[in-house]
């Protein structure tokens, strides 16, 4: 199974892939949403099955990934959870309703990472239990 | 901005416990609880390290400040990259890890204030002094703080929201 980790800080790429590699996940980074509408296009049919998208990234940011992507249906099977600094109500509304499935708001604990994970059935440690 | 370290708090936009709160809260969740994030001695400067800023606008417009000693940047990136002792850390790794951290105390702080703002992106420069251009701006908290041998203080500056532009260091992100 695939995830997409897409944040300007190689720091938070690095952290969230670790965790996401020993949950049994293939990664893939992106620094930006266009580097990341990128990837997912190189990935034709083998589709990442979670996104962790930041919001606050140059060039494209989070949410007008959250746009691009939605708008293409051959990509709507993919999850979509923001990973971000932005802890306002409304700025979660505004992500939910472009398409995010899931909203983790920095900092965040490695148990409320895969909390995130078991919500959207994509624990595959647990899944294999 | 001068960081003036006798300037005194004014303005109520956040509290010097908030800022204690949010920064404790980051510290625990990427650097572990084993050792905490704790009050440290006004009079202990900083000193020669490294010193990020990200600017807010909005509701709270001003800037918020991160500084660190070398010693204590290098150790927060290490934990953040779960790198090993022998593990060599870059300059990029540590400009990445501390601007990484101030993203994230200007995301928190940001979020207290009632009315919608948004965060720029961070400043990050080494030096041994912590100069960011920002004409008019008011501090507004500050912690001193230790994370163990490593002085850390955060500022909250407000005022008129000032471009992260430095006006010191010699290296930078943003």
């Amino acid at each position: 199974m695939r995830a997409l980790v897409i944040d300007d800080s190689r720091t938070m790429r690095m952290m969230l892939a670790r965790q996401l590699t020993q949950l049994g996940f293939e990664v893939l980074q992106a620094g930006d949403g266009r580097e990341a509408l990128d990837v997912v296009e190189s990935c034709g049919d083998d589709l990442p099955a979670i996104a962790t998208i930041d919001w606050n990234m140059p060039v494209m940011n989070g949410l007008e990934f959250v746009q691009a992507l939605r708008a293409n249906p051959a990509w709507r099977g993919m999850n979509l959870m923001m990973v971000t600094t932005e802890a306002e109500q409304s700025q979660i509304v505004r992500a939910l309703a472009a398409g995010a499935h899931e909203y983790l708001i920095k900092p965040f604990t490695p148990d409320a990472f895969v909390d995130k994970l078991d919500l959207l059935g994509l624990n595959p440690v647990r899944s294999l239990a | 901005m001068s960081i003036d370290v006798n300037a005194a708090p004014t303005g109520f936009a956040i509290t010097d416990d908030d800022l204690l709160m949010i920064a404790t809260d980051i510290w625990a969740a990427y650097l572990g609880e084993e050792q905490p994030l704790m009050p440290g001695d006004p009079a202990n400067a900083v000193g020669p390290g490294w010193h990020a800023a990200i600017s807010v606008h909005g509701g709270l417009n001003g800037l918020i400040v991160l500084e660190i000693d070398a010693a204590g940047a290098t150790e927060v990136t290490r934990t953040m990259l779960a790198f090993g002792d022998e593990d060599p850390i870059e300059t990029g790794d540590i400009i990445d890890a501390i601007g990484e951290m101030v993203n994230v105390l200007g995301g928190n702080i940001k979020s207290i204030d009632p009315d919608p703002s948004t965060l720029g992106l961070p400043l990050v420069v080494s030096g041994d002094v912590c100069e960011f251009a920002a004409p008019d701006a008011t501090l507004n908290s500050v912690q001193n703080l230790t994370w163990g041998t490593a002085a850390i203080r955060i500022s909250v500056w407000s005022g008129a929201a000032p471009a992260p532009t430095p006006s010191s260091g010699k290296d930078s992100l943003s």
